[in-house]
């Protein structure tokens, strides 16, 4: 009896030591203040403000990588800017609110919008007191100049200058970042978020509690079927510019936690992609210029000068059947752009002015390769033929254009005739224009102080949201008048739930 | 116009034959990932464990644990110092102008074949210039 008790002990033992073994290997347990969901720049400027404030912060970040979508992207709105200030530039902020306000129909959170017109200027020094430099340009000649564009900084270009300055801040402020850690779900305590729960890649569970959760995991992009479920769009037609593993799991989960959301929807701009086309090449740089622009009915759709608001020109090619268009230049207008540069360009990637010295070769290797997305011809009506549309039609499309551009007046569109050339010099060629998106917009519905609000704006306690996860900022297009308004609010938004959080643990 | 033609002419027959050179060099350099197996299927572990190191050198005590960058640059000293070894690469991926302190496990798996992380966006990418 003695020696079988004995042995139903060691068994148990054994049993427990496996059981806690077990949940020691699956289980890594964290405790933390303020626990941040995404490191783009949403999650990094709410972890950089909360850790300043005194705060214990883990930051959960999906990819292998810190930053997402905030690496490419190159500037942040603001108005009444020291910058613009330098450059004797007098919008005002009242101009810029009412405008933006205009922009969205009213349909949008005012505000909220109305704060961070106001908070613009701080958010950009705030910032440069963190290492991030900047300059106040024009994103295009048809919009304001509030686009304050980050500089390089050593090795680190465009966004990921601003990232890695805020990771650097994070770290040294002994924020704990976990890598390739994606957040599955809230932790709850009654009606309270009370912390995360995330899988390693090795699929053991990490759980951090907090006693404040902000989510920035930068919308739903990459989801076809989040793009599916909660857009009008066809995400086999309207694909992401950048496979950067943005599933709307913030969305997803402030959801479940009873959040409200509103607004899901795409920032478009136009692009292409096809056989022998590069990346961000030349070829691909001239779906940014206003060049003539025909639907599948060989028929010119809008006045082509809208390529100065991306977001727009991506509006009007995508409501075309197909969702498609083809832009049409001349030997003229290759000349053109190899030897004064674009007329507008994409970003600060392809600066306006930029000579596009390979372009003539970009031709000859698309061509060589029978490009889908790329054709030459002689003549109008042998393009008409490789462009697959109406030769009667592109033919009447082509002898208008050249005859408005030729007296310097669009009868049909009103074009600018500055944008404007007769295409007859040289070959013809043409480039589909397909629409893409840089992010999803719309989602989460929050209150002025970042916090995620559900149906009835009730406050859920501990919960915060920022960035592309957030609803109520754009009606039915990007606001790009507001140029740079998704990065600055990114950051804006990340330091006021970081400020959000640092009282609701009382360092506030 | 005539002679621009012409000229135009040679440069697209220059272009076609430097492409057709490019496009026919091009899959053999990209299926081979930068530090694919050796031809006797020795992975990035199996040549470590070759050279005498035990798995806990660089997992630690917790062998199901994920190499952490500090492991590898305790050995390979700092970005700098690979960026350096790698600079020929046409995407030098030591010297991200995009990210700091990426993970090395993004491209060197270890217990397989290695990827190349640049390539999800950048496209096919040489390993030399």
């Amino acid at each position: 009896m003695k020696r079988y008790r004995l042995e139903a002990w060691i068994v148990a033992f054994a049993a427990l030591a496996v059981l806690a073994g077990g949940v020691q290997a699956a289980d890594r347990r964290y405790t933390a203040d303020v626990v941040v969901v995404g490191g783009g720049s949403t999650g990094l400027a709410a972890a950089v403000t909360a850790a300043e404030g005194g705060a214990n912060v883990v930051l959960l970040e999906k990819n292998p990588y810190l930053g997402g979508a905030s690496n490419f992207a190159e500037g942040l709105f603001a108005v009444e800017s020291e910058l613009q200030r330098a450059k004797a530039y007098g919008l005002t902020k009242e101009e810029a609110f009412k405008h933006i306000m205009e922009f969205g129909h009213y349909k949008t959170d005012a505000p909220l919008l109305r704060l961070f017109v106001e908070g613009s200027a701080a958010n950009i020094e705030w910032l440069r007191e963190r290492g991030v430099e900047m300059e106040a340009i024009h994103i295009s000649p048809t919009e304001p100049m509030v686009w304050h564009v980050i500089k390089n900084r050593g090795q680190y270009i465009h966004g990921g200058a601003l990232v890695t300055a805020l990771q650097d801040k994070l770290t040294e402020k002994g924020g704990v970042i976990l890598l390739r850690t994606p957040a599955k779900r809230l932790v709850r305590s009654g009606s309270r978020v009370s912390g995360v729960e995330a899988v390693d890649r090795r699929g053991n569970r990490v759980v951090v509690n907090a006693q404040a959760v902000i989510i920035a995991t930068g919308g739903f992009g990459n989801s076809k079927e989040k793009i599916s479920q909660w857009t009008k769009f066809d995400p086999e037609k309207f694909k992401p510019t950048l496979p950067l593993n943005k599933t709307g799991d913030g969305i997803v989960m402030a959801k479940d936690a009873g959040a409200d959301t509103e607004g899901e929807n795409l920032m478009l701009h136009l692009g292409t992609e096809g056989k022998a086309i590069v990346p961000l090449g030349n070829i691909y740089g001239m779906t940014w210029e206003p060049n003539l622009w025909v639907n599948r009915s060989g028929e010119r759709f809008v006045d082509e000068g809208i390529v100065f608001s991306f977001p727009m020109a991506a509006n009007a090619v995508g409501r075309q059947r197909g969702a498609y268009a083809w832009s049409i230049f001349d030997d003229g207008e290759v000349e053109h752009v190899m030897t004064k540069g674009v007329k507008q360009g994409i970003g600060v990637i392809i600066p306006v002015m930029t000579k596009l010295t390979k372009l003539k070769e970009e031709i000859g290797n698309a061509a060589a390769a029978d490009s889908d997305a790329f054709k030459a011809a002689d003549s109008i009506e042998e393009l008409a033929k490789k462009i697959g549309v109406p030769s009667e039609a592109l033919r009447k499309t082509y002898d208008d254009y050249n005859r408005y551009a030729a007296c310097g007046r669009d009868l049909q569109f009103f074009k600018a005739a500055r944008w404007m050339r007769p295409l007859t010099k040289g070959k013809l060629y043409a480039v589909k224009l397909y629409p893409y998106h840089f992010t999803s917009i719309g989602g989460i519905r929050v209150n002025r102080d970042m916090a995620v609000i559900d149906k009835d704006d009730r406050p859920i306690e501990g919960l915060y949201a920022g960035g592309c996860d957030i609803g109520g900022l754009y009606s039915d297009t990007y606001t790009l008048w507001a140029s740079g308004h998704a990065y600055g609010f990114a950051v804006y938004s990340g330091r006021m739930a970081g400020e959000s959080a640092l009282k609701k643990i009382g360092k506030r | 116009m005539k002679r621009s033609l012409f000229i135009a002419g040679i440069a697209a027959a220059v272009m076609v034959v430097s492409f057709a050179g490019r496009s026919q060099a091009q899959p053999a350099k990209v299926s081979k990932a930068p530090d694919a197996p050796s031809a006797s299927g020795a992975f990035l572990a199996d040549r470590h464990k070759a050279a005498g190191f035990r798995c806990a050198d660089c997992h630690g005590e917790d062998r199901e644990a994920l190499i952490p960058n500090p492991a590898c640059l305790g050995c390979h000293e700092s970005f700098e110092k690979l960026a350096a070894r790698t600079k020929d690469m046409r995407v030098n991926p030591h010297r991200s102008p995009h990210f700091k302190d990426l993970e090395c496990t993004s491209c060197h798996v270890g217990h397989k074949a290695d990827v190349n992380f640049c390539q999800d966006c950048h496209g096919p990418i040489s390993r030399k210039k």
